[in-house]
C-alpha cells in the first residue's frame, strides 16, 4: 500500500488517481470526526468532501507531507467554521428543501450518549478516536499519521477514555 | 508490577502494542480485583467506540464525489478560467473601488441612479425590459457550496458549483415550467423539473425519478429572486439607494467582453458587506450578469453570479422532457398528499403523530401509507429494509425537541423506542419537518 508521502508525491506529478487512494482511505475517520462534531451525517460528508477538494487544490503547499492527516483535519475545521458563518446568509434555492428528503439513507443514532460525548472532547483525543474507531487503524498507523510518537497516541487514548467514562457515567446515572 | 503501573500500561496492552508488558499486566490482572475492574470497564468502553465507529462508517463512499469534483477543477483550470480571469482584472485594483465610491458617493442622489459624471443611466429601462422575458437560462455560479441551500462563504472559486435553471415565464411574470440542473450535491447531481402543480427530481446518482405535488405558490416562495425576477434586483437595489445604505460605481473596463455592457459596482458604506456587480447590455437593456463579492477591508472575495443567458429564445422540449435511464426507479407521489396534516396540533404533536403513524403503519405492513408520511421511499423500498419491514411494537415516541443544529432551525427531532418482532429493541431519533410542497403538512425527513 502506498504512503501517504507517495500518493501526494503522485497527486502532484499529475496523477490525480492517486489522490483517491488518500480520499478512500481517510474518508471514513473524517466523517466520523465531523459526525461527532456536528451531529449531522449529511453536513459531515459535505464537509468533508469540500475538505478533501481543498486539501487536493492545497497539496503543493503542505510542506510535511507525511502530516497530511493533521493538515486535512485542520483544513475541515476551518469548513466547518465557514459553514456556521454562512448559515447567516442562509438562502433558498430551487427545491433543495424537498430534495434530500427520505433520499439519503440516514441512519439512526446508534449511541448517542457516546458520540455525545466525544463530540466534547479536546480536539487532539477526537482526532486519535476518529483514526482509532472510524477510519479502523492500529495504534502505529495512527501514530504514524499524525506524526506522533505512538506513546502519545496511547497516552491519549487513555486520557479520553479516562474522561469518556467520566462522562458517559454522569450522563447515565442522570438518565 | 504494581496498580499504578498497571493501568498506565492498560491501554497499550489491550491496543496490542509492541513493547507493552503483557505478561505482566495479565500476572497482576490475574491478582488484582480493582484492576481486573478497570481493564473490564476499558474494553467496555472500547467496545461500544468499535460498535459505534462500524455504524458510522458503514455510509457510502464520498470518494466518486471529491473525484469529480477534482477533475471538474482540474478542467476548469485547464481551460483558463475565462471568467474569473475578467474578474480578477476588474478588481485587481480594489483601492481603485473604494476611491471612485468616495468620488461618486455625492452623485448619488435619493432616487437617482447616477453612473459616472454627466454619464446617467436609469435603472428603470432594465426593469421595463424585463417585463417582456418570457424564458430565459440562468447559470448560477457559486464561490462553493457546502450545502444547497446556503449561499456560499468560501475562499475557492475554481471549486465553484454550478447551478443551471431554464425557466418559461408567463404573463404575470411567473414561472410557468422550470428545470434546475445542480452539479453539486451530497448526493450528486440532480435536476428538478417543475410544471402544472408537479415537481419531479431526478437523482442521478440513485437513479430515482420521484414526483410530487408543489404548487406554484410553493415554488415560486423557494425560489431565489434572482432567477425568477431579475426585475427584483434591481428593484432592491433602488430601495437600498434611497435608504443611503448603497453607492453606486462606474468601474472602468480593463477587459474583453463579448457584449457592448455597462459595468455598475455597489459597493456598500459599511467596511464589510457585499459589493454588486451589474453588467448590463447597452442595446437590449437586460442584465446579462448579477455579481456578488463579500468585501472586507478593501479586499473583495467572489461570492456568487448569476448570468442570464438566451432571453426569449425558445427552450428546446427536451430540456423540460429529458430521456430518462430505462431503468430508473420512478416513484410518484403526485397524486396524494404527503406526511401528516397539522390541524389544531402544535409543532410538537404533529411530529409525533408523524413518527407515530408511520411506525403503526409499518407494524401493520402499510407501506404504501408509510412511503406518504417520510416522502422519497417508495413503499417497496421501506419494505425491503429489514429494520422497518422488522418492526413489531412501539415502545416510546417523543418528547419531541427542536433541531438547534445549524440550518436545520426548522425541524423538530422526535426520539423513539421501538421493538423488532424478535424482541430485540431499537431507538433512534427521527428528524421531521415542514413539507414545504404542501403546507401544513409535516414529513419524516430522516433519523430512521
Amino acid at each position: 500500500m502506498e504512503t501517504d508521502s507517495e500518493c501526494i508525491r503522485a497527486s502532484l506529478d499529475g496523477h490525480p488517481e492517486a489522490y483517491g487512494h488518500l480520499v478512500r482511505r481517510y474518508q471514513a475517520p473524517l466523517i466520523g470526526y465531523l459526525v461527532g462534531r456536528l451531529r449531522d451525517r449529511q453536513e459531515a460528508e459535505e464537509i468533508a468532501q469540500e475538505a478533501f477538494v481543498r486539501s487536493y487544490t492545497g497539496l503543493a503547499t503542505l510542506k510535511k507531507t507525511s502530516a497530511f492527516v493533521p493538515w486535512l483535519f485542520g483544513i475541515a475545521n476551518r469548513v466547518v467554521k465557514e459553514s456556521r458563518r454562512a448559515k447567516d446568509r442562509e438562502r433558498r434555492l430551487p427545491l433543495p428543501e424537498n430534495v434530500p428528503a427520505g433520499l439519503p439513507v440516514e441512519q439512526a443514532v446508534p449511541d448517542e450518549t457516546l458520540q455525545s460525548s466525544i463530540a466534547e472532547l479536546d480536539e487532539r483525543y477526537r482526532q486519535v478516536i476518529a483514526l482509532r474507531y472510524h477510519g479502523r487503524m492500529t495504534c502505529e498507523q495512527v501514530a504514524q499519521v499524525l506524526d506522533l510518537p505512538l506513546g502519545t497516541v496511547t497516552k491519549r487514548l487513555s486520557r479520553a477514555y479516562a474522561i469518556l467514562r467520566e462522562k458517559l457515567n454522569s450522563r447515565e446515572a442522570q438518565t | 508490577m504494581n496498580c499504578r503501573q498497571c493501568r498506565k500500561s492498560l491501554v497499550p496492552y489491550l491496543e496490542k502494542v509492541p513493547g507493552a508488558p503483557a505478561a505482566e499486566i495479565e500476572r497482576h490482572l490475574a491478582e488484582c480485583d480493582a484492576c481486573r475492574g478497570e481493564a473490564a470497564a476499558v474494553r467496555a468502553l472500547r467496545d461500544r467506540m468499535i460498535q459505534l465507529g462500524e455504524a458510522e462508517g458503514a455510509a457510502r463512499s464520498i470518494e466518486p464525489t471529491v473525484m469529480d469534483r477534482i477533475a471538474r477543477h482540474s478542467q476548469q483550470k485547464q481551460e483558463g478560467e475565462p471568467m474569473m480571469t475578467i474578474r480578477k482584472r476588474l478588481f485587481a485594483h480594489p483601492w481603485r473601488l473604494s476611491a471612485a465610491s468616495i468620488v461618486f458617493a455625492a452623485l448619488v442622489g435619493a432616487a437617482l441612479i447616477l453612473v459616472g459624471r454627466g454619464n446617467r443611466y436609469a435603472f428603470a429601462q432594465t426593469v421595463e425590459a424585463h417585463r417582456n422575458v418570457r424564458s430565459v437560462h440562468v447559470h448560477i455560479d457559486t464561490a462553493a457550496r457546502l450545502q444547497l441551500g446556503k449561499d456560499g462563504a468560501f475562499s475557492y472559486p475554481a471549486q465553484s458549483g454550478t447551478t443551471e435553471v431554464w425557466i418559461e415565464i408567463g404573463e404575470d411574470g411567473r414561472p410557468v415550467r422550470l428545470r434546475a440542473d445542480t452539479a453539486w450535491s451530497g448526493d450528486g447531481p440532480y435536476t428538478v423539473f417543475w410544471q402544472e402543480d408537479k415537481a419531479s427530481v431526478w437523482l442521478v446518482s440513485k437513479n430515482v425519478f420521484w414526483t410530487f405535488k408543489d404548487t406554484k405558490e410553493n415554488v415560486v416562495s423557494r425560489m431565489p429572486k434572482e432567477i425568477l425576477d431579475p426585475n427584483s434586483i434591481v428593484k432592491a437595489l433602488e430601495e437600498r439607494l434611497a435608504a443611503g445604505k448603497a453607492q453606486i460605481t462606474k468601474v472602468k473596463r480593463t477587459y474583453e467582453s463579448p457584449f457592448d455592457a455597462k459595468v455598475l459596482v455597489v459597493n456598500p458604506p459599511e467596511p464589510e458587506g457585499m459589493v454588486e456587480v451589474f453588467v448590463i447590455d447597452s442595446k437590449t437593456k437586460l442584465l446579462q450578469e448579477f455579481e456578488k463579492y463579500k468585501k472586507k477591508g478593501t479586499e473583495l472575495e467572489f461570492a456568487e453570479r448569476f448570468r442570464f443567458t438566451e432571453y426569449n429564445e425558445p427552450i428546446a422540449a427536451s430540456i423540460f422532457a429529458p430521456a430518462l435511464p430505462a431503468d430508473v426507479i420512478r416513484l410518484d407521489q403526485s397524486n396524494r398528499d404527503l406526511g401528516v396534516a397539522q390541524g389544531k396540533m402544535t409543532d410538537s404533536e404533529v411530529c409525533e403523530a408523524a413518527v407515530r403513524q408511520f411506525f403503526e403503519c409499518l407494524i401493520a405492513k402499510d407501506y404504501d401509507k408509510a412511503a406518504a408520511i417520510w416522502p422519497g421511499w417508495g413503499s417497496d423500498a421501506l419494505k425491503e429494509r429489514n429494520a422497518l419491514s422488522s418492526v413489531g411494537k412501539i415502545i416510546s415516541i417523543g418528547p419531541a425537541k427542536p433541531d438547534v443544529r445549524p440550518s436545520k432551525e426548522s425541524r423538530i427531532l422526535v426520539p423513539y423506542e421501538v421493538e423488532w418482532r424478535d424482541g430485540r429493541r431499537w431507538s433512534g431519533t427521527a428528524e421531521v419537518k415542514p413539507w414545504e410542497g404542501q403546507p401544513g403538512r409535516w414529513v419524516i425527513n430522516g433519523g430512521i
